[in-house]
């Protein structure tokens, strides 16, 4: 009831969550487990998630404890998100945090960078990233402090019809 | 007094509590920051700024105060290196989170991130208010779940006294704070449910819950029959969303060609069949060739228009079912269906995409955050998404040192005539097709009428296959011309090659119709006995239908990617083929347009369309997944996705008007169909009436029908509507105007900050680091009391007792006092009279208020209630709030301009600032139904 699925989809993605949890645990130990909590390495290895940049910090974020370990209901709040119903803010919300790579609420210009790296694996040069970067955050910027606090972000993603088309991972 | 009461309303409204939060706020951390005073209290709401929400149109329910919860940990910040620069850097702008109108206020508590422990030292929350639904968003607080829970329960409470589970899912805490809510709601139900309230509020309360669970099962039945899904999610992984995008539109259709058969099938087909007419050419048998040419055995059968008796059936007993009449209906039943989902479907996409998302060229936010398709899942697409994005990113920024060189006047000139040469030739195309398609129609007739006994196959198909053969051929012929062109952005050559592609398919369809439609062809045809033109039309589309599957399957699927797929193992030069999402997407609306031609003239058209979308799913995934390779540009699915929906709504909005005609212009023909002997297929219906009417034991109905066909009914149907129609574009005017000013206002939010900023760093400069701060923490603090003891003083009750403490709140915020103002540019520029009139033009706003000020030398307290002292009723509240702003914050930096004498001068600036709220108010109450 607190996410966007049916109940089937909730069955299938625990048949998921199972499957990738044999692969970390014997299914002796799972038995005995009430509440199996995987580690990042094993969730990463989803196919989802495998090719995408952003794997690591999506596990991060949605992730329930500080080494980045997931219960199930993580899992699930995680495909809930990035659900086709799921309203924009709260995928804005999840977006931003996942954009912003040191966890101090604002989008800085090494997050940018990061995330541009992350997107063109390098290809650009320098002064191209460096170009970019001011672009966005003129672009973004309200206040003039040269980073993009959430507000911000969300303002910006509002403007930007792609967003729910892209944010978006199907079950 | 309205005209210039709305904007101030408005004005107030955002920046007396803009600013009443920047002062509280920066009071907070200044508090924090000197280590003078210590917050006792964990979360503590800071300030209640009391408002109404009659602007936004909901007059009757107010609004819940704001409230700013800064968490606990705040004062655990360790502060060692904060300057005055750094908190204002920290002030987020407030106003950000308004973007709809209607939300009140995002609070973003800054901090800083306690790293040792690897939690959030603070919580982020921001709440906002919409019309029906709020969303929430907690940064998880590092431990105290329940507290969080409780808390948040607590809001949604005070809000609106119903959580459901929509609610709970907007908020973005993890599960099992939802959960926590959750259970926590459903307990806070059944105590209510035991209080006694109102019955009628209690049945209402009941409908609405059921109504609810009612919608939420619908939704559920409807997500668990998703038809296709696995394909669907293996394509959006492999090809990315834009092809992802073609193969919903397929789904879409498909779907809503199945109730469309169901309704044309069970209403007029299976009736019929119950009472079969005798055939009139019992000898002819069914050979095969009829799949495909649609005519002989099939002309007979319940196929097509002409099979079908204008008599009533009585297979079963006492029962009268009247085939013109259901005829009639059926058909405009599914034309009705058809419209409410393209209309509900187009509405969607056009408000999320167009008007809810505004777009410009060059938006490097999206290219940057909304680049990468998340549902991508396989190895090599993800490969190309990088190098996708790259190049694009690498374009953009070429495209902008290109832009910045314009384009000479002679290049302008060469493209322009490019361009009317294409579009010349285009219409010469068109105009050649839609000839040659009249010519070739025009000869088969004849040769049909000479030799009635052996018609070829090829004969009676060769129409089809020409106009399938122009549709394969021209679209490739069309790109090439408009890429030719040279358009800015290649969106736009897009656009304009699918207006062209459509336009003429339209055109070669428009000119059969008018062909058939013609009355001298119908006017020899009435002469010959057994000859049908709606039938006849009827297996023209048929066949059109037909050729064209067959076409896009063996030539564009089967020749263009299969084939070339095996070449390209011979020759390496050769790429696999891209799909081709635009053409394939104009193929499928052509094929729907065809069937909305066709139904009216062969019922079962639709089944075939059924077929035919079944089969072409699956061709097409196989194709797409075997054959093709990700288009090397980025697709814009959800724009374009926009532009298809409008193209098919447009296309059905002529199919309708073109049955239209034919229902009540066009005389049927003589002797076959429903509607034999009559004047227009139309008067069945107004003969159905006329006898109802006649009828003495239906007496009621044909009074409501009388009443309902009266032209005074229709006339105030039509005033209604009309009235409707104004007050609906008044309103999204005055949106508009609304979204204006706050987005104007959050400009100037930000130039004041950036200003303030500026005048700091310039202090800071002029007279260095002194040790001034302690006079502004005492001096803010009397302040914050001040406007805490006025707010406080009347609980806010009711709507009323609100926007009155509002306009008290306001007062004091807008209220300026001249002699301070002075004082505090004199303190600032340090006493010397020339630096005084630089400082003023530094900020024209400011000068202007100073300007004003000299000329009503009295006082400036709450000048815009009268509305005309300036002259434009706009500027004057945020002058005014912005020189209280002003003076505020000089207040803040004054004692540390001067190191000299700043004691006098904070004691006289406390002392400012203490009368304040002794000033005598007279609050105005704004007519609040007028907005």
């Amino acid at each position: 009831e607190c996410t966007y699925f049916t109940m089937k989809e909730i069955k299938r993605l625990y048949k998921r969550f199972m499957e990738l949890s044999l692969l970390y645990y014997s299914p002796t130990e799972l038995k005995k487990m009430s509440r199996p909590t995987l580690p990042p390495h094993i969730i990463a290895t989803m196919a989802e998630l495998k090719v995408n940049p952003f794997a690591d910090r999506i596990i991060h974020v949605f992730s329930d404890d500080v080494n980045g370990c997931m219960t199930f209901e993580g899992f699930l709040n995680m495909f809930s998100v990035f659900n086709e119903q799921a309203p924009r803010d709260v995928k804005a919300f999840y977006a931003f945090r996942i954009y912003d790579f040191d966890g101090d609420q604002y989008l800085e210009h090494g997050d940018l960078l990061r995330t541009l790296e992350r997107i063109t694996r390098r290809s650009l040069k320098d002064e191209e990233a460096e170009l970019i970067i001011t672009k966005v955050l003129e672009e973004a910027e309200m206040d003039d402090d040269m980073k993009i606090s959430f507000m911000e972000f969300e303002h910006v993603l509002s403007r930007a019809p792609d967003f729910l088309s892209t944010f978006h991972i199907r079950v | 007094m309205n005209r210039y009461v709305k904007p101030n309303i408005l004005h107030i409204m955002s920046d007396s509590d803009n600013i009443l939060h920047s002062l509280d706020e920066t009071l907070k951390q200044e508090e924090l920051m000197f280590g003078l005073d210590h917050v006792n209290d964990d979360t503590e709401q800071i300030s209640e700024v009391p408002r109404n929400s009659s602007y936004v149109g909901e007059p009757s329910q107010p609004y819940n105060e704001q409230s700013t919860l800064v968490g606990n940990r705040m004062k655990t910040v360790k502060e060692t290196s904060y300057g005055l620069e750094d908190i204002l850097m920290e002030m987020p702008s407030r106003t950000l989170g308004r973007r709809r109108g209607r939300f009140i206020e995002d609070v973003v508590a800054s901090g800083r991130q306690d790293y040792n422990t690897g939690t959030f030292s603070r919580s982020t929350y921001s709440r906002r208010f919409g019309s029906n639904r709020r969303h929430r968003k907690i940064t998880e607080v590092g431990g105290g779940d329940e507290e969080l829970a409780d808390e948040i329960f607590k809001e949604i409470i005070e809000d609106n006294k119903e959580v459901d589970n929509e609610e709970i899912r907007a908020i973005a805490v993890n599960m099992e704070i939802k959960r926590k809510i959750r259970r926590q709601a459903f307990t806070n139900r059944e105590t209510k449910k035991k209080n006694k309230i109102g019955c009628w509020w209690m049945f209402r309360h009941n409908m609405s819950l059921k109504f609810r669970h009612f919608k939420e099962d619908t939704r559920k039945m409807f997500a668990s029959a998703k038809l296709w899904d696995y394909h669907l999610k293996q394509v959006e992984g492999n090809f990315g969303s834009g092809v992802h995008s073609y193969f919903t539109f397929l789904r879409g259709l498909f779907l809503l060609s199945i109730p469309s058969f169901i309704l044309s099938f069970s209403f007029i087909s299976i009736p019929q069949l119950l009472d079969p007419p005798a055939r009139n050419d019992p000898n002819v048998k069914f050979t095969g060739e009829e799949l495909i040419t649609g005519a002989n055995w099939f002309t007979e059968t319940i196929m097509y228009y002409g099979y079908y008796t204008n008599g009533t059936i009585q297979t079963i007993p006492g029962s009268m079912y009247k085939m013109p009449l259901a005829y009639l209906l059926a058909t405009a039943g599914y034309f009705l269906l058809c419209l409410l989902w393209l209309v509900k479907s187009t509405a969607t996409s056009f408000r999320r995409n167009y008007i809810e998302a505004k777009e410009d060229e060059s938006d490097f936010i999206s290219k940057v955050f909304c680049a990468w398709d998340f549902g991508i899942t396989s190895e090599d697409a993800s490969k190309l998404q990088h190098t996708m994005i790259s190049t694009e990113l690498k374009e953009i920024l070429a495209e902008k040192r290109r832009h910045k060189e314009s384009r000479s006047s002679s290049k302008k000139c060469k493209v322009f005539l490019y361009r009317l040469v294409t579009w010349m030739l285009y219409l010469a195309i068109t105009g050649g097709c839609m000839a040659l398609v009249y010519f070739v129609n025009k000869e088969l007739l004849n040769k049909i009428k000479d030799s009635l006994e052996g018609i070829v196959v090829l004969q009676q198909i060769s129409l089809a296959l020409i106009i399938s053969a122009i549709n394969l051929v021209m679209p490739i012929f069309i790109n090439l011309m408009t890429h030719w062109e040279d358009y800015k952005y290649p969106r736009h050559e897009m656009y304009i090659a699918v207006f062209r592609n459509f336009l003429l398919k339209l055109g070669m369809l428009a000119v059969i119709c008018a062909f058939w439609t013609d009355d001298d062809l119908k006017s020899t045809q009435t002469n010959q006995s057994g000859s049908c033109w709606e039938t006849d039309l009827g297996q023209e589309i048929y066949r059109l239908v037909i050729i064209d599957f067959l076409f896009t399957i063996i030539f564009a699927t089967f020749c263009a990617e299969f084939i070339r797929k095996l070449l390209t193992k011979c020759i390496p030069k050769l790429k696999l083929a891209e799909f081709s999402i635009v053409n394939n997407v104009m193929d499928l609306i052509y094929g729907q347009t065809l069937c909305w031609i066709g139904i009216y003239f062969s019922p079962l058209l639709s089944l075939i369309i059924i077929l035919k979308y079944f089969i072409m799913f699956y061709i097409k995934k196989v194709s797409v997944m075997q054959n093709c390779r990700m288009s090397t540009q980025r697709w814009r699915a959800a724009q374009s996705q926009t532009l298809f929906n409008a193209f098919l709504l447009l296309s059905f909005l002529l199919c309708a008007a073109f049955l239209c005609v034919v229902v009540f212009l066009e005389t049927p023909s003589y002797d076959c169909g429903p509607y034999r002997g009559l004047n227009r297929s139309y008067d069945a219906i107004i003969i159905e009436f006329q006898r109802l009417a006649s009828d003495e034991s239906s007496y009621w109905f044909a009074f409501i029908m009388n009443v309902i066909s009266s032209v005074w009914f229709l006339y105030s149907i039509v005033v209604i509507l009309s009235t409707a129609v104004v007050l609906v574009r008044s309103r999204s005017i005055g949106y508009h105007k609304f979204a204006k000013a706050l987005r104007e206002q959050i400009s100037l939010e930000g130039q004041d900050k950036a200003l303030l900023l500026q005048w700091l760093r310039d202090v800071s400069t002029n007279h260095g680091q002194s040790s001034g701060g302690q006079h502004v923490v005492p001096l803010l603090k009397r302040h914050r009391d001040s406007i805490h003891s006025t707010s406080t003083s009347a609980p806010p009750s009711r709507h009323n007792s609100m926007s009155h403490e509002f306009q008290r709140e306001s007062d004091i915020l807008t209220y300026v006092d001249p002699q301070h103002l002075d004082a505090s540019h004199l303190k600032i520029s340090d006493g010397s009279p020339g630096k005084v009139r630089k400082r003023e033009h530094k900020d024209p706003l400011l000068h202007k208020a100073l300007v004003n000020q000299a000329k009503r030398p009295a006082t400036l307290y709450m000048e815009h209630n009268a509305g005309d002292v300036f002259g434009s009723a706009r500027q004057s509240p945020e002058v005014q709030n912005r020189s209280s702003s002003f003076s505020n914050s000089q207040r803040n930096n004054s004692p540390s301009t001067s190191s000299s004498n700043h004691d006098n001068r904070a004691a006289l600036a406390m002392s400012l600032a203490n009368q304040h709220p002794t000033e005598p108010s007279s609050p105005v109450y704004y007519d609040e139904g007028t907005f």
